[in-house]
């Protein structure tokens, strides 16, 4: 099973985290009908902020993972993409992002109508780097 | 193995072979769960996430 752990960029990423993000955790009931998967609203101060897989196993680590980005600015509401975990549960996770907005952001509307009210600026997240996890 | 670890294979196993049936737990940060409207200072960010049916053997 593994999940995104998201932080601040500008703090040590294992030690801040502020959300995550469900991806091949088949416990978590899904929102979606043909693939494990959830809806995420989070509400986050101004910044930057960095995510990253990890896997719920003790005994694994990742040697090196991809760290993927995105940006939070007040008052504003914004998509980041679904993130969505190709190839898992193993040393070497693959993760991309995908624009699914029309759906995602209906969905969220479905569950919140509040959202509905928003205007949302679209930017996708996206990987900047590789990251050595901490021992 | 280390002894320590023993409980948690138990577990494991029981979990998969066993164990409370498959979406049993709600998603933490589903937007029913937000704390809206957001307060000064702050963004709300949509996103999904997720993975094929079987992501394994990964």
């Amino acid at each position: 099973m593994t999940e995104l752990f998201v932080s601040p960029l500008d703090k040590p990423l294992q030690k801040n985290v502020v959300a995550g993000m469900v991806l091949d955790n088949y416990v978590i009931a899904s929102d979606f009908k043909d693939h494990q998967g959830t809806v995420n609203l989070y509400v986050l101060p101004e910044g930057e902020y960095q995510f990253y897989p990890t896997v719920l196993n003790p005994y694994l680590k990742y040697v090196e993972i991809r760290r993927g980005r995105f940006s939070v600015k007040a008052g504003e509401t914004v998509y980041i993409g679904e993130v969505f975990l190709t190839q898992g549960c193993g040393p070497d996770p693959v993760v991309e992002v995908r624009d699914q907005q029309e759906r995602d952001v209906s969905m969220a509307v479905a569950m919140r109508p509040e959202v509905g009210a928003m205007t949302v600026v679209k930017r996708l997240a996206y990987f900047d780097g590789s990251y050595v996890p901490e021992k | 193995m280390k002894r320590v670890a023993w409980p948690i294979v138990a577990l494991a196993l029981t979990l998969l072979f066993w164990g409370p049936a498959a979406s049993a737990f709600p998603n933490l940060y589903g937007p029913k769960k937000a704390k809206l409207p957001a307060p000064a200072g702050y963004g709300v960010v949509i996103a999904s996430s997720g993975a094929p049916r079987n992501a394994w053997p990964g």
